[in-house]
């Protein structure tokens, strides 16, 4: 009688065991970037199913931080700016993991030149999504042309409505648009010109990270450190096979061209493995903690 | 110690706790999770909207051109009853047109991502905020979700009363069903096993499960074997196993309950002892199994004759006990026994053995003759034993001078036994006359006991005393011891060669060391073999004739010589005469006192005649006048004794006398 109890016993462990439910996934949100390539390459490979982390990717990073604010999500890839307006709204995120600098890969492009646009009574139309690191962009690229005085026309939208917008509309008033990698090589196409961009732009630094909250990184701390090891050889793929690299993540970044592709990485400084030491400086000048970076 | 009701309860309730526990912390986990899809929904419509209005909202002013999107919103969704968007307190836009003020207490989905059941119902609103951007503007607006309160509110209680529909009471009913068939089938059939093994005072009927009936119906077996073996336990220590009457130990019992009942009621009843005459001959004569069927046949007929209250038992071999209750007066007891006593003496046969039976009848009355089993017992048996003296198939009643006279008997045998120590006996001698001589030829040995308190007993008195207690046999030894000696004597001393008789009991001569004994003496004295007689009655030619044949044949192999002692006063069979080896026949006195009347000469003469035709010579006893004599001498009879002669003489006066006849 004993030993059947004991049976039923264990039985019912082993039970309770096989429909315990699996912990729950860790959800990341990032939208198209070139530096955000090694986790969409990490995703393509299979390497964060074991790790238990979801990458859900959108277009832009104005949407990228109103789906973090959905509250379904642990975490988001995106710029200091998000960041600080995320941890404004008491989100808790402490950045874990530095991808890049973008080098260029954040710019301001326009119909006209600088000097046309300096001359212009027109209102000039800009496209950006305002609420992004876009505006800090264009803000510095105004006031480094001296182009305070005009009149300007905002129209927010992100990136690929951007995009859209000026594929279907004839755009004849002089425009700006901030932009970023990919979608400056569409925009190239359709006339328009980079006439600034975060590589000659040596005050501004636009910081591309993975944000977790606090309680996350506390609870799941060694399978971020897994993570990391995860972009790290991501990356070594990039230097040893850049093409095979290319053909996984070429979907997360609008079909870009491999050269296209080849281009944009040229326009970023990978911040993995290092960061050096003058960037640091800047980097506690704009008050973007990296204590907390693995 | 637990009962199995008790633990079974307890199970019981163990049980159902353990299930609407679990049911609980399913049901709140469910009613959880569906708080959560639609707080998730709420806050998907919030981000949605809030999403649009922050991509496609350039100018608040234009906020109308999403109000069919935000009705269709509300419409699409019956958890929603309305959405306004606000700017500050300004209503900018709104699904109900009721609702013109922004709320006041809202739910922020914006800083609070989890919510459970009950604020999903406490709060009235959800609020989200968003920022648009008119040019680089930046404008924070809300946007409230209105829950639609019934819908919710039905929604979670049809959960609640779907869990008690189909878990609350399924698994009530269930336990309460479960728990009724477990009392029905194992708790209350285990309660009447347990009674059962208990009190056995009711089976329990058929069990439905299978071990359950296996045990009662082992318990019912076991309890029937062992009933039925006490019952025969008890009816083979309370009965007599051959009659069927109750035994001695049940007499006692129900004896006791009688006297109880009677010392209550002070009502009397009658103990009487019951002892069948000559059954041992029976025994002896046709064998055991006759024997125990004549018991049979006495059993039935005494039950057949008896009322239902009396009391029957068989307390020995041929001996019952009958208790009467419930009489009238003492005559109506007196007919009952009369009866009794009539119908055993109706017995004629017993498988086709002719037999005569009759019994002895000794009665003690309750509380006159005794107050206890023992007294009325003891007192039952003396009258008994009374009765039997009396000559058999009568009855005869306890008595104070009954027992007066049983108290001397004893007294009389213990004085008995110190008599032979001290040897307080002597012999007489009476003189056995040649009639055709007129000479002392010799004489009957008679004892005579000399006590110091009594002075001179009868052998009447002192006899029957020492056959019953079989004090005979040492003194019928010292009797047998003192005549040869004496005859030895009378020889040696005084060359008289005369004939001694001595009377040997019944008792003493089936002892089976009597012929030995006989021998050592005559050994011992060397006397002349031939002038020994010995004297038996009628008595020690009964019973067992093979072997009183054979102890008289060896004697009178020796030499000795047989006399019939009180011929014609017991059965005096003539095939004893034949079968048995006598040489003399004594003619009892009664005979010879009534010589002289035609009815006693005629046994008289006849007896003569019988015993010379056998070759047997024949002594006459009790002679006391000349007449006698003539007429003894005239049918030829060859010795007489008596006091026509001489009485019973100590040795010496005996001696003279003999003397003094053989000089005439």
């Amino acid at each position: 009688m004993q030993k059947l109890f004991s049976i039923l016993l264990l039985t019912v462990f082993l039970l309770s065991g096989c429909s315990a439910q699996k912990e729950a996934p860790i959800k990341l949100v990032a939208n198209s970037w070139i530096g955000y390539s090694p986790l969409f390459y990490a995703k393509e490979k299979g390497w964060l199913e074991p790790l238990n982390i979801e990458v859900s990717t959108v277009v832009s990073l104005g949407e990228s931080m109103m789906t973090y604010r959905t509250g379904r999500f642990d975490g988001l890839a995106g710029t200091q700016y998000e960041y600080q307006k995320l941890n404004d709204q008491n989100q808790r995120l402490v950045p874990v993991l530095m991808f890049d600098r973008s080098n260029g890969g954040d710019m301001v492009m326009g119909n006209r030149s600088i000097s046309q646009l300096q001359e212009t009574v027109d209102t000039i139309d800009v496209y950006l999504e305002v609420n992004s690191i876009n505006s800090m962009v264009f803000h510095d690229f105004i006031e480094a042309h001296q182009l305070e005085g005009k009149t300007f026309n905002y129209i927010n939208k992100d990136q690929l409505k951007i995009v859209t917008q000026i594929k279907q509309k004839d755009q004849q008033a002089p425009a700006l648009i901030t932009t970023y990698v990919p979608y400056n090589f569409e925009l190239s196409e359709l006339g328009f010109n980079t006439l600034a961009s975060t590589k000659e732009v040596t005050d501004i630094v636009v910081l591309d990270a993975l944000y977790v909250t606090e309680k996350k990184l506390k609870h799941n701390l060694q399978t971020f450190l897994e993570l990391k090891k995860v972009i790290n050889q991501a990356l070594l793929d990039l230097q040893q096979d850049p093409e095979s690299y290319y053909d996984l993540v070429k979907p997360y970044l609008e079909n870009m061209s491999y050269q296209e592709f080849q281009a944009s990485l040229g326009d970023i400084e990978w911040l993995t493995e290092t960061i050096p030491r003058p960037l640091i400086e800047k980097i506690n000048q704009v008050n973007f903690p990296i204590k907390d970076l693995l | 110690m637990l009962t199995i009701q008790r633990f079974f309860s307890l199970l019981f309730v163990f049980v159902v706790v353990g299930l609407y526990s679990s049911f609980f912390a399913y049901y709140l986990d469910e009613q959880q999770t569906k708080a959560d899809i639609i707080a998730d929904e709420f806050h998907r419509t919030l981000n949605e909207m809030g999403y649009l209005l922050a991509t496609e909202l350039d100018d608040v002013e234009a906020i109308g051109n999403f109000k069919s999107l935000f009705n269709r919103k509300v419409v699409q969704n019956h958890l929603i009853n309305a959405m306004i968007v606000a700017h500050h307190n300004d209503v900018l836009l709104t699904t109900n047109p009721s609702i013109q003020k922004t709320p006041q207490h809202e739910h922020s989905h914006s800083k609070h991502a989890d919510i459970d059941s009950k604020k999903l119902l406490k709060f009235l609103v959800h609020e989200h905020s968003v920022q648009v951007y008119e040019q680089n503007r930046a404008v924070t607006l809300t946007v409230y979700l209105y829950p639609n309160h019934f819908a919710l509110e039905e929604y979670f209680s049809e959960i609640s009363d779907r869990y008690v529909v189909f878990s609350v009471l399924p698994t009530l009913i269930i336990a309460l069903l479960l728990y009724w068939v477990l009392r029905v089938r194992l708790i209350l059939p285990l309660e009447k096993l347990r009674q059962f093994a208990y009190y056995q005072h009711q089976v329990p009927n058929k069990l439905y499960l299978k071990e359950l009936e296996t045990i009662r119906s082992s318990m019912e077996q076991t309890f029937k074997r062992l009933e039925e073996e006490s019952r025969a336990l008890y009816k083979s220590a309370t009965t007599d196993s051959l009659s069927d009457l109750p035994n001695r130990n049940q007499l006692e019992e129900r004896l006791g309950w009688l006297i109880s009942e009677s010392e209550r009621k002070k009502s009397v009843f009658a103990f009487l002892f019951l002892d069948l005459d000559n059954f041992k001959n029976i025994n002896d004569t046709l064998g055991h199994d006759i024997g125990d069927k004549l018991i049979l046949k006495v059993s039935k007929l005494m039950k057949e004759l008896l009322r239902d209250y009396d009391i029957i038992a068989r307390i020995g071999g041929d001996e019952f006990v009958i208790i009467i209750n419930q009489y009238q007066n003492p005559l109506e007891v007196q007919h009952i026994i009369g009866r009794i006593l009539a119908k055993i003496s109706e017995i004629d046969s017993v498988e086709s053995n002719p037999i005569n039976v009759s019994a002895s009848i000794g009665v003690a009355c309750y509380p006159k003759d005794g107050i206890s089993n023992q007294e009325l017992m003891k007192h039952a048996d003396i009258a008994m034993y009374e009765a039997k003296k009396l000559g058999k198939n009568q009855v005869y009643f306890f008595t104070e001078n009954l027992h007066n006279k049983v108290i001397e008997q004893i007294s009389v045998e213990n004085e008995l036994q110190k008599a032979i120590e001290k040897q307080e006996f002597e012999l007489y001698y009476q003189p056995k006359v040649s009639l055709e001589t007129g000479k002392i030829i010799g004489a009957e040995s008679l004892i005579r006991w000399h006590n110091p308190l009594r002075g001179f007993v009868s052998p009447v008195d002192f006899i029957p005393i020492a056959e019953q207690s079989g004090l005979i046999v040492p003194l019928g030894d010292w009797i047998l011891e003192q005549a040869i000696k004496q005859q030895k004597s009378w020889q040696d001393d005084f060359e008289l060669d005369l004939h001694i008789s001595v009377n040997v009991s019944a008792v003493q001569f089936k002892e089976h060391a009597f012929f030995s004994r006989l021998q050592a003496l005559f050994n011992q004295y060397q006397v002349k073999l031939e002038k020994l007689d010995i004297e038996v009655t009628e008595s020690v030619l009964m019973g067992d004739t093979e072997q009183s044949l054979s102890t008289l044949k060896k004697v009178k192999g020796l030499g000795v010589t047989i006399s019939l002692d009180d011929f014609g006063t017991g059965y005096s069979s003539l095939a004893y005469l034949k079968a048995f080896p006598i040489n003399s026949l004594k003619i009892d006195k009664s005979f010879i006192d009534d010589y002289q009347h035609r009815s006693g000469s005629v046994f008289i003469e006849t007896m003569v005649n019988m015993a010379h035709n056998l070759n047997i010579n024949v002594v006459a006893e009790g002679v006391e006048q000349q007449e006698q004599v003539s007429y003894l001498k005239e049918i030829g009879c060859e010795v007489y004794q008596g006091y026509y002669c001489s009485p019973p003489l100590p040795a010496d006066q005996f001696l003279e006398l003999v003397k003094e006849n053989h000089k005439a």
